[in-house]
Order: C-alpha cells, then structure tokens, then sequence
C-alpha cells in the first residue's frame, strides 16, 4: 500500500486544539515538514510564545521552552548559545513579537542570532479575546478598538519585515500567508530555506506567516480567507525583504565567521544609505513603504 | 602589640587617591595582615571628590566603613574639612600644603577655625538629609557633604591629632609630575607609622601598577623616600 | 594553600561564577555592580564562554533562562532597580524548575534612589519578589572571602534543587577590595540535567520547560512539589553565624555588611560592660528561625540592625513568636549607623528592659 498523506514525524499525536478556520495548525505543519525534510527533528531546540500557541509544546516532538511574553527571542538566545550547533527557533504572535517583545526582536535580529523566528500575524490578540494589536489593520474593529482602528488615536500598524529589514544582521527575511495552497506552499519554502540557513551557520532569519483569527474576526473560516487575501495582504505585501544568503555563505567561506551578516549588512547600507525598500530583494519591500506612506497620508 | 591602622585617603578624583589606598591595601596583605580597602564609586568619582577607608589589621577586620581613622591624607581642602574631624587622638592628618591652604592654622587657633569653617559648612547638609549627627554614609560616596560625625569632631579642632603639612604636589611637579604626590604622603604615613614597609610598598606597587608603568617604580620609590624624610 | 589575593568583590563574584563552571552571562550595566560585567565581557571569551549585554534587565534574565532551561550553568547580575525588572523572569523560573544564579549589589531606594549601600530589597528577594508562591534561596555574603564562596554554592544549591538562588550583597560589599583565596574546584558539583533541552538526537522524548499549565488540579501538584522542595531546602541549607551569644545581655541579629559594623560594636559594648550577641543569617531564605530562638534564649532582648526602614526585623518577629521583646535600628538612604548609634540602642534598650 502506498502512503499518500502522513502527519510530520516531528508532530506529536495530540490533536490540535485551535478553532476552526484557524492556521496555525498548518503553521505547525509547515515547521514539522520542513525539520522533518531537512532531518533537523532532532537537532531541533523550539521556543513557544505566550498566546494562542503557548503549548506548541504538546505538539512539537522536538524539545522546546515556553517562555515569558514577547522574550522568545531572548531565550532562544539562551539556548543557542549553549548549544551552538542545534536548531532554535521561535514561534511568536504578533501580539507577542511585535508589542511586548518588540525589543527582544529587534534586538536578537540586530545581533544577528543565529535563530529563526516564525512570525504568526492575524492583526489580532487571538488568546485573550481579540483585542487590538500592533498589527491590526486601519479601521479593524477589535473589542479594544470597537469603532475600528483610527491612526489618530491607535497609531498606524507595524509592518515588522520592514522594519527588521532596516538592520544590517539578518540574513533572510521574507512575509507569506497561509490562506491558499499557492501561499502555503510557498510558506513551506520560506521556512525550510530559513531552517537551512541557519543550519550553515549563516545568521539571523524570520518568515512572517499571515494567518487568520476567524473566531475574534467574527468571519467564518472561508470569509477570514478572503479577508485575508482582500485586506492583510494589501497592508503587508508577501515578499522577500531581504536575502544575503549568497553573501553570508561567502563571508563564511572567507572565515569571516560572526561578522558574515553584519559586514554584508553594512555594505549594502554603505552603498545606499539604503531604506528597507531599496535593500528588499523582490521590490514588496517598495510596495510596503508605498503602503505605509499612503496609510500615513490617510 | 597587634597591629592596625585605618587609614582614610580623600582628596579629587585622578589625584590617584584609590590607587595609593589600594597600594597600602596590597602591602599591608603581603606583610600577612587582614586588609579592607573601600572605595568611593559612581559618577562622584569623576573629577568630583573621590576617597577610600583602608584597614590593615591583624586582627579580624570589622567593618571596612570607619567611624574613626588613625590617619587621613587629605588632597583637598573639602576633604580636610570633612574628614579631619574623624581621627583619633593621637592619629595623623597629612596634608598636601600645595593644595590645601591651612598655612595660617598650623596646629593651633588655626586648626579650631579649620574646624569650625568644616562644621559651618556641613551644617546644611546634616540637616537638610534630616539625619541624626551619627550615622555615615553607607559605601564610601559620601554625595551630600560632610556626615555628621566628622563636622562635630571637626569643631572640636585638631587637639591631640598630628598634622603634617607636605607640600606634595609642588614636591612632586619639581619631579617632573604631579602624579607622584601621593606618594610623597603616603611616605610621610609610613614614616610617622612604620604600617608597612617600603619593601612591601615597592612589592605592592609592582603588583597594582599596570604594566605601562611599571618603569616608573624607581622613581616612585624615590618618592616615597622624600615623603618620608619631609 | 591558595595565594591570597586583593581583589574588588564584584570581581569575585564574577571569578567564582566562572569557577564554577558557569560559561553563560547576561547582564545589563547598573552602578554599583557593573564590575561584574566588565570582568565577564573580559574573561568570557578567553575561555569560550558568553558574555552579553543585553538590550535590558528583562532580556538578560530571559536568556538566562533559555540557557539555564538548555543545561548550562548561567548568571545574571544587576542592581535594585534591575532585580525589580527580573522579578517576571524570577517567577517563570521557579515554576520553570530552572537553576541559575542571580547577583543583586543592593543600592538605595525606592525608584532610582541612590548609589550607595543599602538593604531595602530584603523583603523582595526573601519573600518571592514575582508573582506567585516561591522562593528564591537567598545567601548574603559578608566578606569578600565569602563573596567567593557563596557564589560557588549557589551554583550547587540551584542546581541540586532546580530553583534560582540569589546572592544579596550591597554596594559596599560589591565595591570593596579585601584579601581571597580560591579554593579548589572540589567545592563544585555539577548535576545531570537529563531534563534540559539539548535536541532530543530522536532518542528521547522531547524535553519541555514550561511554567503554565491550564489544569488546576496538574498546577497545584506542581506547587506542591515545588513546596516540597522548599521545606528540603530548608531543612538543609539554612545558614547562620552566631558570635558571642552565649551569656549575651542583647542578641543583634544583622546580614551582610552591617554584621561587620556588628563585630565591632561587640567589642566597643564590651569595655562598656554590656556583652552582645551577633546572630547573622547567612541564608535569608531560608530563615534561620530556630538559630534566632535558640541563641537569643538566655538574652534579655533581640535589636535587628539593618539598612531599611525595618524588614528582617520581621522574620525576626515571626520566629521569636514574642518569646522576646524585638527592637529595630535602621538607616536609610545611603545612610549607614554608626557603632556609637548602635551602642547608645542597646543602652536605651537594656535601659527599658531592666
């Protein structure tokens, strides 16, 4: 009998217990795949958030931390320094990353950790009941901001990729979705490829997975696909916002060790003063700064 | 006689006041006794006041914090008048002269109204923090002026305590660099003590001096000399 | 028998930990403890250790754990304001079962308060300090001496019992130079950490450090294993030194640097004919409350002298039970009391109670 379909072995057998329509059951799939394809399950070190995926634990075979809201990225430090050759990463919210443990990302991307991050974006507080989130779009209606979001008084959304993509270390950074098979795919890709960057040693990595909330939405799961596709997307365009890879996996050969990503870094803001846009790999970076001026202007 | 000796060094910071008290420290420890050495430590330290409390002992050392010295070396005149009041009877209090203008005091009218110019001018400080006139700063940065306990024995002037008045940094500039001033003092303490020996003192400054200036020991002994015959 | 050297304590702490095997250090830099930092940032790359300064108190506490929660032995190091940024770290640590050092050079409160010496974090470091029931094992040095060997043994004791213990010593102590010996490493005893997280190589089940658990009935269990450890730690690893106290008109009970100015009070009352006792906690928590009964039996009084507005005198209360009238001297602010300060107490007290 042939096998058509299997759960990652980097799964356990407990079943998922988020709501449906929710992806980050295939977010956690997508990870599975890509450490079992990449025969990392076992080198494999995770850090789970605070949020909708604080016991990622119960369903990750590899080991993993819990940790403290918004310090993922300061434990995986932890971790990684200790055991420099083991895979660690972290699976974070938006809620989680881009407020609380906006300092502990920003500043293990700015070291240039040699981690992983996988960043789960559904521009909601999903576990504590759908409050307002850096992310949330202009005009969301949240239980936080109940008449929707208004720059004046909530501020403008953050488009992390952007942003960390304005820092010299990170080596790869790159925002997908998880609301079709083309993007999961291509999702699939993104985190192997940041798996595998770090298994060379080459320096930092996030991939920025927008996911849906249809629960705090108030959608049903095909109508928070749309909105996601329709709306999300607009506001954080998918793209690769920055790959040094080949430059990294240079200055490695050159025995330039921890400085790889730092001294590529500092090149390219050498040649440019370059924005975010101007170093992005694909041009999103351009329609994303686009974006958030015209949100600005707005 | 068991030996001992509390010794406060004060003056401003980069007079190289925690490096002598720690070379005294490194020479009383090699010469077998206990030793304390507490430092002032913060942003006081730069430019402002800077002072340390050593202790060598042969006994066990209580607390490194003194409320009485056997000796101070003052290398400036805030320091005189602050901690002048803290030595014992019989203990010394030497002065860089260069610095510290008690010309008209000598040992006697003028050393009261060296006192009663510390007590007048620690007055606000005392009252101001609401202490009472015994308590001392806990850690040596005294931030706010003189502590009570100093003030009150200042006003007392200097009866019973010996001054030396050595004009330290002049000697020391004729030498070539004002940085030997110290020295020159802490010559003078050893002379009119016999804490330790200028055999351990040389052994000591091997051990703290940073390996740029090490050249510089000679010389340094050579001051240490002309302290100690002032 | 080992050279005796002249060493700053902020460096012996940081010489012990290094001593002992720990190779992970994260700090943020805060006055009067910084040295520890500098000696670290030195030292650790020479011998293939981590230093990092951290992007906060909160970072580095967090990276302690995840290194603590990979196996390795890991320390931080701050100073008042900065332990009170930790506390969160604290307590995921203690629900974590995670061993790890943490160093508190204590300065004056509240807020930014002062750079000088003070013990007004007693309460936070004995009482838990975070959120929720726990303990940290709390050591106060008294010398440099000690400094050194405290250091070593919190690393032994946090990892015997998997919890976080503490060194609470204050600016003055952390500032001062005395004489050390370092002794051999047979003082240090390293546990296996099968629990830690290093990969599971696909041999194991997977290891998962984590501090939530959502089902009462497995969170109480916890708690009461973790209370159970508590009462071990007690049983075991209380400290105390006890002078002088036999024949004592007044027990004193100080910690850390104020017991030294205690030493000499001892001498200063004497030549006055009052003889006084010194009983020094030298574990915080655990209290040493049957030592403070025991000790203080034949005494007329006990007086805690601290640098606070009145903290241990507390413990000190709830172990005598008012079996003995307490009383308290304290200063704040910077302010240390002077031996006189202190003499004058215990006439005032002996006064009353005659």
């Amino acid at each position: 009998m042939k096998t058509v379909f299997k759960k990652p072995h980097a799964l356990t057998d407990t079943p998922f217990h988020y709501c449906p329509g929710c992806t980050h059951g295939i977010i956690h799939r997508l990870v599975a795949e890509a450490l079992d394809e990449l025969g990392l399950e076992g080198d494999a070190i995770g850090v789970a958030p605070v949020g909708c995926a604080y016991n990622n634990y119960e369903y990750f075979n590899c080991d993993v931390q819990q940790a403290a809201h918004g310090r993922a990225p300061a434990v995986a430090t932890g971790i990684k320094r200790v055991h420099p050759g083991k895979i660690v990463f972290t699976y974070q919210g938006d809620g989680d990353l881009a407020a609380i443990g906006t300092a502990e990302i920003v500043h293990a991307a700015a070291r240039g950790e040699r981690i992983t991050t996988v960043f789960v974006n559904n521009a909601i507080y999903g576990m504590t009941s759908g409050q307002m989130a850096p992310t949330t779009l202009l005009g969301q209606v949240t239980s936080t901001s109940p008449t929707g979001r208004k720059p004046e008084l909530h501020g403008y959304p953050i488009n992390i990729c952007e942003m960390l993509a304005t820092l010299d270390a990170p080596v790869y950074i790159e925002r997908v979705a998880s609301n079709s098979v083309k993007n999961i795919n291509s999702a699939k890709r993104a985190i192997k490829k940041a798996f595998e960057i770090q298994r060379a040693g080459l320096g930092y990595t996030i991939v920025e997975v927008l996911s849906t909330c249809p629960t705090n939405w108030g959608m049903s799961p095909i109508e928070s696909m749309k909105w996601l596709e329709e709306n999300m997307i607009k506001r954080y365009p998918l793209g690769v916002f920055r790959d040094r890879t080949a430059e990294a996996k240079a200055s490695a050969a050159a025995g330039a060790g921890v400085g790889a990503g730092n001294g590529a870094g500092a090149e390219a803001g050498a040649a440019g003063g370059a924005s975010a846009a101007a170093v992005a790999g694909n041009g999103a970076g351009a329609e994303a700064a686009r974006a958030g001026q015209e949100a600005r202007n707005g | 006689m068991p030996r001992y000796q509390g010794i406060v060094i004060a003056g401003f910071g980069g007079q190289g006041i925690l490096s002598i008290g720690r070379i005294l420290a490194q020479a009383g420890m090699s010469e077998g006794m206990n030793v304390s050495w507490l430092p002032s430590y913060g942003p006081e330290i730069r430019g402002g006041t800077a002072y340390c409390h050593v202790i060598l002992s042969d006994g066990v050392i209580g607390s490194p914090l003194l409320n009485s010295a056997t000796a101070l070396i003052a290398m400036n005149r805030p320091s005189y008048e602050k901690y002048a009041g803290l030595v014992c009877e019989g203990g010394l209090v030497i002065v860089d002269s260069s610095l510290v203008n008690i010309g008209e005091a000598g040992e006697g009218e003028g050393a009261e109204s060296a006192g009663a110019s510390a007590s007048a001018s620690s007055l606000g400080a005392v009252e101001s923090a609401g202490a009472s006139a015994s308590g001392s700063p806990a850690g040596a940065a005294g931030s706010g002026g003189a502590s009570g306990a100093a003030s009150g024995a200042a006003a007392a002037g200097l009866a019973g305590r010996r001054l030396f008045c050595i004009p330290a940094t002049k000697t020391a500039l004729d030498n070539g660099n004002a940085a030997f001033a110290n020295i020159i003092l802490a010559g003078k303490l050893l002379a009119e003590t016999g804490a330790i020996s200028t055999e351990s003192f040389e052994q000591a400054l091997r051990k703290v001096l940073s390996k740029r200036y090490q050249h510089l020991i000679p010389k340094e002994m050579e001051m240490l000399r002309l302290g100690m015959e002032a | 028998m080992a050279e005796r050297l002249l060493m700053k304590g902020n460096e012996v702490i940081a010489e012990a930990a290094i001593r002992a095997g720990c190779r992970h250090y994260f700090g943020y830099p805060i006055t009067p403890q910084t040295e520890i930092a500098h000696y670290m940032a030195k030292k650790m790359p020479e011998i293939g250790g981590t230093f990092i300064q951290a992007e906060s108190e909160v970072a580095a506490i967090n990276m302690v754990y995840g290194a603590a929660g990979a196996g390795a032995r890991a320390m931080t190091s701050s100073s008042s304001p900065g332990i009170s940024l930790k506390q969160e770290g604290l307590s995921y640590m203690a629900c974590a079962e995670l061993p790890a050092v943490i160093v508190n050079i204590m300065r004056c409160g509240p807020g930014l308060g002062g750079i000088m010496a003070a013990q007004a974090d007693y309460f936070q470091a004995v009482k838990g300090g975070g959120h929720g029931d726990y303990h940290l094992v709390v050591l106060a040095p008294n010398s440099v001496q000690e400094l050194y060997e405290l250091t070593v043994e919190a690393f032994n004791i946090a990892d015997r019992y998997r919890v976080v213990a503490m060194i609470l010593g204050d600016g003055m102590l952390g500032q001062m130079m005395e004489a050390v010996q370092f002794k051999d490493s047979e003082d240090i005893r390293k546990c296996d950490k099968g629990w830690a997280t290093t990969g599971t190589g696909l041999e194991r089940p997977h290891n998962v450090i984590t501090s939530i658990d959502t089902v009462p009935e497995r969170l109480e269990a916890v708690n009461n294993r973790l209370q159970a450890r508590y009462r071990d730690i007690a049983a075991n690893e209380t400290r105390v030194e006890a002078i002088n106290c036999e024949g004592a008109d007044i027990i004193i009970t100080a910690f850390g640097t104020v017991s030294r100015i205690i030493k000499n009070v001892i001498a200063d009352a004497e030549k006055e004919g009052v003889r006084v006792g010194l009983i020094r906690p030298i574990t915080l928590w655990p209290f040493p409350s049957q030592a403070i009964r025991d000790y203080s039996a034949g005494a007329k009084a006990v007086l805690s002298v601290e640098l606070n507005a009145g903290q241990m005198v507390e413990d000190v209360m709830i172990a005598l039970a008012g079996a003995k009238p307490v009383y308290f001297l304290g200063r704040t602010g910077g302010m240390a009391p002077t031996q006189l300060e202190i003499v004058g107490k215990i006439k005032d007290i002996l006064g009353r109670a005659s």
